[in-house]
C-alpha cells in the first residue's frame, strides 16, 4: 500500500465517524426544530379552543343561571325574565330567546316583549334545541344561516330543567362573525390556517392564506386537531406542507452545509498535513540532494540525520570493501606464488599470473580440478595417489576447520619439466583457494644436504673410529712405554744402589750425594710411571654394564677406611639404594678414589662428615660424594680432574694426584659426567651420573674421545 | 735340610731378555745364596732348547732339568706364556715348577699364566731394593721352602 494511500484511509477513518455523528446531531437538531413547532401549532391550536370554550361557557352559565330563574316557570313573570334577558343581552352582546319545547320563540330580546314571535327555524345538521331537549344538557349548535340577521349564526341552547324534564328553552343566538374576529386576532404564523369548525364540519370562523386547499397542500403531520370541550366544534390548525418542511429543509441544508464544509475542511487539512508528511518521508527514501534543508518535523529531521550517518558509514564501509576487494584481486594476481581459486564442484574460477607463468597452463587448459589433475600428475598411480591424499587433506580440513595440510606433489608443467610443490590451501566459504609453493630449489638443496649430511656423518663416523682406534693406540702405546720405562728405570736406580752397595769403598763423597739422588729421581719417575700406568689402567678392557651398588660398594670402602685408621672419628651417611648402570670394576675405583678423596682431606676435621646421597645433574639424576673436609677454590675446579695436577702441597696431602683424574676417566668411559663443587674449608661435594641403560654403544664410543664434553663440563661448571 | 741340599740340585734356570735385570736378578740371587747354579736363556726359543736339549743345548751337560724356571712374559722370539705352553704340553717339563717373574702389571697376562699352567706369578717391583727382596724370596722359596713334584720318569 502506497503511503498516500495510507494517509488517505487515515484521514477518512478519522473524519467519518466526525461526520456521521455530526449528521446524526444535525437530524436530531432538525427533529427537535420539527417537535418544538408541532408543539407550538398544537398549543395554539388548544389555546384557541380553550379561548372558544372560556366564551361558550360563560353563555351556557349565565344562560343556566337564567334557566334556573323561577321567573321562567310562570307566563305572567316572563317580562321580568325578558328583563333579566335583556341584562344578558347587554352583557354578552347576544339575544337570548325563550321557547317552549314545541319550539315555539316565547320571547326574544331583539323584540320588544309581546310580540309574536315565529318558530324556531329548523336547523339543517344538528340544532342547538333539540340536542338540549333530548339531552336535558346544555348543547350548542351547528351554523345555521339567520332568517332574520342575514348572516350566518350559532344558538347555545339551555333547558330549563324542572323535574328533570325540560320545560322549556333558552337560546342565544350570535353570529359567527365575532368567532371570526376573535380568531383574526390570534397570532398566527404567516401561512398557517387556523379555522374553527361546527360539529358537521362547517366553518364557523378561517384564517389562513388564500388559495390553501387542506386536502392538496396540507399532510396529516401538519394537521393539528383539538375538539372543544364545550360543544361538538373543534378548532384545525394547518401548517401547509411548504411551510411545514421549509424551516426542517433550511435547518437541514444549513447543517448539512455546515458538515460538508467542515468535513472538506478537515479532509482538505487532513490531506494537506498528510502530503507534507508523505514528501518528508518519501524524501527520507531518496538521496537528498546536496544543500537540501533538512526536513522541518523533527522527528524525521533525526531520522533524516541518522539515515545520513548510516549512508555515510555504508559509504566509507563500501569504500573500504571496494578497496579491500581490489587489494585482494590486485594481490591473487600479482601474488609472487602460483595461486587457483577452485568452486565446490572442482571447476576453476581463477588462476594468478604466475600460476600460468610457473606451470604455463592457462585457464582454458584447466578449467576443472579433474583437468588439472590429469595435466599435472600425468602419471595414473601417481595421480591417483594425489588425488586420495589431496581428498583426504581437504576432508581433515573442512571437519577441522583449519586450512589444508601442506604437502608435497611433483607437478608436470606444460613444458615438460617437473616441479616439487608445497601444495596448500583455505577454504574461502564457497570456493577454496589454493596455494602452490614451490620447493624444487628447495628440495634439492634439501636432499643434496640430506646427501653431503649423510656423506658426513660417515666421515665422521670413520674418522672417529679412526680417532678411537688412533687413541686406543695412544694409550697403548702410552701404556707399552710407560711399561717399558719401568725396566731401564729398574736398572738405572737398582745399579746406583748396586754401585753403592758394591763398591763404596771407591766412591768419593761427592759420587755418594749423586748416585742417592739418582736414586731418588728414579724412585720419583717410578712412582709417576705407576700412576700413570693406574690411570690407563683403570679404563682398559671391555665395559662390561650391569647394575652396580653404589651404596654398598660406598659403604664396603668407607669401613675399610676407617678400619684403616680406627683413631679417626668420621660421620660416614651413605643413602641406600643407589644403583647405576656400569662397568663394577671401574666404579669400584671410580667411588674408592672420591671417597678415599674426601677421607684424606677430612683428616683435620675433628667433626668429619662424608655423606653419599642421591642428587640431580643436568636433570638427570646423580650421585654425589661429599664431605665437609678442605674444599678447593671453585675457580681451579676444572685442575680437580687433570692428572698430576694437585691444589694442595704434598705435605699437607700426600698423593699423586691422579684418583680424580682416573675417576674422570672412568665416568667418561661411561659416557656420563662428573662435576666438582667446592669452597675453601667448606667441603667438597663430587657428583657424577651416567646415561640410563641402551645409551651404551654410543657413550662408549663418545665417551673415549669426546673433548667437547670436557668443555660442555666446563661451562656447566662455570655457570 | 742340609742333607736335601747336598742331595738334590738347587739349579734355576732364569728366562729374561733384559740384561741390566738379569744381572739384577743374579745379583739377588747371588746374595740370597741359595741357588748352586743359574742358568740364564735370553729367549723364549733359547729356554726351550735349554730344556729339552735342543738346538745349542744339545747335549747338555747333564741334561737335567732346573728346580725352577724363572720365566719372564715379554721375551724376544717366542713369548713366556707360549713357552709355558709349550713346556705344560711336553711330557717331560709337565710338571716342572714354573714361576712367571714380571714386568707386566696386566690382569690378563697373570690370569693366562695360570691358565696356562704357571705354578707361581711374581711381579717385578720398580724399586730396586723391593726387586733384590723379592727375587731373593723367590730363590729362597722355590729353592729350598718348596717341595718339587720330583723327577718325572
Amino acid at each position: 500500500m502506497s503511503l498516500h494511500s495510507f494517509l488517505t484511509r487515515l484521514i477518512w477513518l478519522c473524519v467519518l465517524p466526525l461526520v456521521l455523528l455530526a449528521g446524526w446531531l444535525a437530524l436530531a437538531d432538525v427533529r427537535d426544530t420539527q417537535s418544538d413547532r408541532d408543539r407550538e401549532a398544537a398549543n395554539l391550536a388548544k389555546n384557541f379552543a380553550t379561548e372558544i370554550d372560556q366564551h361558550l361557557s360563560a353563555r351556557i352559565g349565565a344562560l343556566n343561571m337564567l334557566a334556573q330563574s323561577p321567573l321562567a316557570d310562570e307566563p305572567k313573570r316572563w317580562p321580568d325574565m325578558y328583563r333579566e334577558a335583556q341584562g344578558f343581552h347587554g352583557s354578552f352582546g347576544s339575544h337570548v330567546i325563550l321557547a317552549d319545547p314545541a319550539l315555539h320563540m316565547l320571547f326574544n330580546t331583539r323584540a320588544p316583549f309581546g310580540t309574536a314571535l315565529p318558530m324556531l327555524p329548523p336547523s339543517k345538521g344538528r340544532a342547538a334545541a333539540p340536542s338540549a331537549l333530548e339531552t336535558g344538557k346544555p348543547s350548542v349548535g351547528d351554523i345555521v344561516f339567520g332568517p332574520l340577521a342575514k348572516e350566518p349564526l350559532v344558538a347555545i341552547a339551555v333547558p330549563g330543567l324542572r323535574d328533570n324534564k325540560a320545560a322549556f328553552l333558552l337560546l342565544t343566538i350570535f353570529e359567527t362573525r365575532r368567532f371570526q374576529d376573535r380568531l383574526d386576532q390570534v397570532a398566527l404564523p404567516a401561512a398557517w390556517a387556523l379555522t374553527l369548525l361546527d360539529g358537521s364540519g362547517q366553518v364557523i370562523a378561517h384564517r389562513g392564506p388564500p388559495g390553501l386547499d387542506s386536502a392538496r397542500d396540507v399532510d396529516a403531520s401538519g394537521r393539528f386537531v383539538v375538539k372543544s370541550t364545550a360543544s361538538p366544534w373543534s378548532v384545525v390548525l394547518e401548517i401547509p406542507r411548504e411551510a411545514y418542511r421549509a424551516p426542517l429543509i433550511t435547518a437541514a441544508t444549513a447543517l448539512a452545509a455546515a458538515i460538508l464544509a467542515a468535513t472538506l475542511m478537515g479532509v482538505f487539512g487532513g490531506l494537506l498535513a498528510s502530503r507534507r508528511l508523505g514528501r518528508a518521508l518519501v524524501a527520507l527514501t531518496e538521496t537528498p540532494a546536496p544543500g537540501a534543508p533538512p526536513p522541518d518535523i523533527g522527528e524525521i529531521a533525526t531520522a533524516r540525520q541518522l539515515l545520513d550517518e548510516a549512508a555515510k558509514r555504508r559509504e566509507i564501509a563500501e569504500a573500504t570493501l571496494r578497496e579491500s576487494e581490489q587489494r585482494f584481486r590486485r594481490l591473487f594476481h600479482d601474488a609472487p606464488l602460483p595461486l587457483g581459486i577452485v568452486n565446490k564442484d572442482g571447476a576453476h574460477l581463477a588462476i594468478n599470473a604466475r600460476f600460468q607463468q610457473v606451470f604455463g597452463y592457462s585457464l582454458a587448459e584447466v578449467p576443472t580440478l579433474a583437468e588439472w589433475w590429469r595435466l599435472a600428475y600425468p602419471d595414473p598411480a601417481y595421480r591417483a595417489w594425489v588425488q586420495e591424499n589431496w581428498s583426504a587433506a581437504v576432508g581433515n580440513a573442512a571437519r577441522s576447520g583449519t586450512e589444508v595440510e601442506p604437502l608435497e606433489y611433483r607437478v608436470r608443467c606444460k613444458d615438460g619439466s617437473e616441479r616439487t610443490m608445497l601444495i596448500s590451501g583455505i577454504n574461502l566459504g564457497e570456493d577454496f583457494l589454493g596455494t602452490f609453493f614451490d620447493v624444487t630449489e628447495r628440495r634439492k638443496a634439501e636432499d643434496e644436504i640430506r646427501r653431503l649430511n649423510a656423506d658426513l656423518e660417515l666421515r665422521v663416523t670413520e674418522r672417529t673410529a679412526e680417532l678411537q682406534s688412533a687413541n686406543l693406540e695412544l694409550e697403548d702405546l702410552a701404556y707399552a712405554l710407560t711399561h717399558n720405562m719401568r725396566a731401564p728405570l729398574r736398572a738405572i736406580g737398582g745399579f746406583s744402589q748396586v754401585l753403592m752397595e758394591d763398591h763404596a769403598r771407591g766412591l768419593g763423597a761427592g759420587a755418594k750425594t749423586c748416585l742417592d739422588q739418582i736414586v731418588a729421581a728414579s724412585a720419583d719417575m717410578g712412582r709417576l710411571l705407576d700412576g700413570i700406568l693406574a690411570l690407563l689402567r683403570c679404563t682398559r678392557g671391555e665395559l662390561h654394564r650391569a647394575r652396580v651398588d653404589i651404596s654398598a660398594l660406598a659403604q664396603r670402602r668407607l669401613d675399610r677406611l676407617a678400619e684403616a685408621e680406627p683413631e679417626r672419628t668420621v660421620a660416614r651417611q651413605v643413602a641406600p639404594g643407589l644403583c647405576v648402570m656400569g662397568d663394577a670394576a671401574m666404579l669400584e675405583v671410580a667411588v674408592t678414589h672420591l671417597l678415599d678423596n674426601a677421607w684424606k682431606f677430612t683428616r683435620n676435621r675433628p667433626d668429619a662428615l662424608i655423606r653419599v646421597s642421591a642428587g640431580e645433574l643436568g636433570g638427570k639424576p646423580a650421585i654425589c660424594v661429599s664431605d665437609n673436609g678442605n674444599g678447593f677454590d671453585p675457580a681451579h675446579a676444572e685442575r680437580l680432574f687433570q692428572p698430576f695436577q694437585r691444589l694442595h702441597r704434598q705435605d699437607e696431602f700426600a698423593g699423586l694426584g691422579v684418583g680424580l683424574a682416573s675417576v674422570r676417566r672412568i665416568i667418561r668411559r661411561h659416557g656420563g659426567t662428573i662435576v666438582a663443587r667446592g669452597e675453601p674449608g667448606k667441603g667438597a661435594s663430587f657428583c657424577f651420573s651416567l646415561p640410563e641403560e641402551g645409551a651404551e654403544s654410543e657413550a662408549d664410543t663418545v665417551g673415549r674421545a669426546s673433548a667437547r664434553q670436557e668443555h660442555a663440563e666446563m661451562e656447566e661448571h662455570r655457570g | 735340610m742340609q742333607k736335601w741340599r747336598n742331595t738334590v740340585a738347587r739349579n734355576i734356570l732364569l728366562v729374561e731378555d733384559n740384561p741390566q735385570d738379569e744381572m739384577l736378578i743374579l745379583r739377588a740371587l747371588k746374595k740370597s745364596n741359595v741357588a748352586n747354579k743359574v742358568d740364564v736363556a735370553r729367549d723364549g726359543q733359547q729356554a726351550l732348547d735349554y730344556l729339552f736339549c735342543e738346538g745349542e743345548f744339545a747335549g747338555r751337560a747333564g741334561g737335567e732339568m732346573p728346580t725352577v724356571v724363572l720365566l719372564d712374559i715379554g721375551l724376544p722370539r717366542l713369548s713366556g706364556l707360549e713357552v709355558l705352553a709349550r713346556l705344560r704340553a711336553d711330557a717331560r717339563t709337565r710338571l716342572l715348577p714354573v714361576a712367571i717373574l714380571t714386568s707386566s702389571d696386566d690382569d690378563r697376562d697373570r690370569l693366562k699364566s695360570y691358565e696356562s699352567g704357571a705354578n707361581s706369578f711374581v711381579r717385578k717391583p720398580l724399586d730396586f731394593t723391593e726387586f733384590a727382596e723379592t727375587v731373593a724370596r723367590l730363590g729362597v722359596y722355590w729353592l729350598a721352602t718348596n717341595e718339587p713334584p720330583g723327577k718325572a720318569t
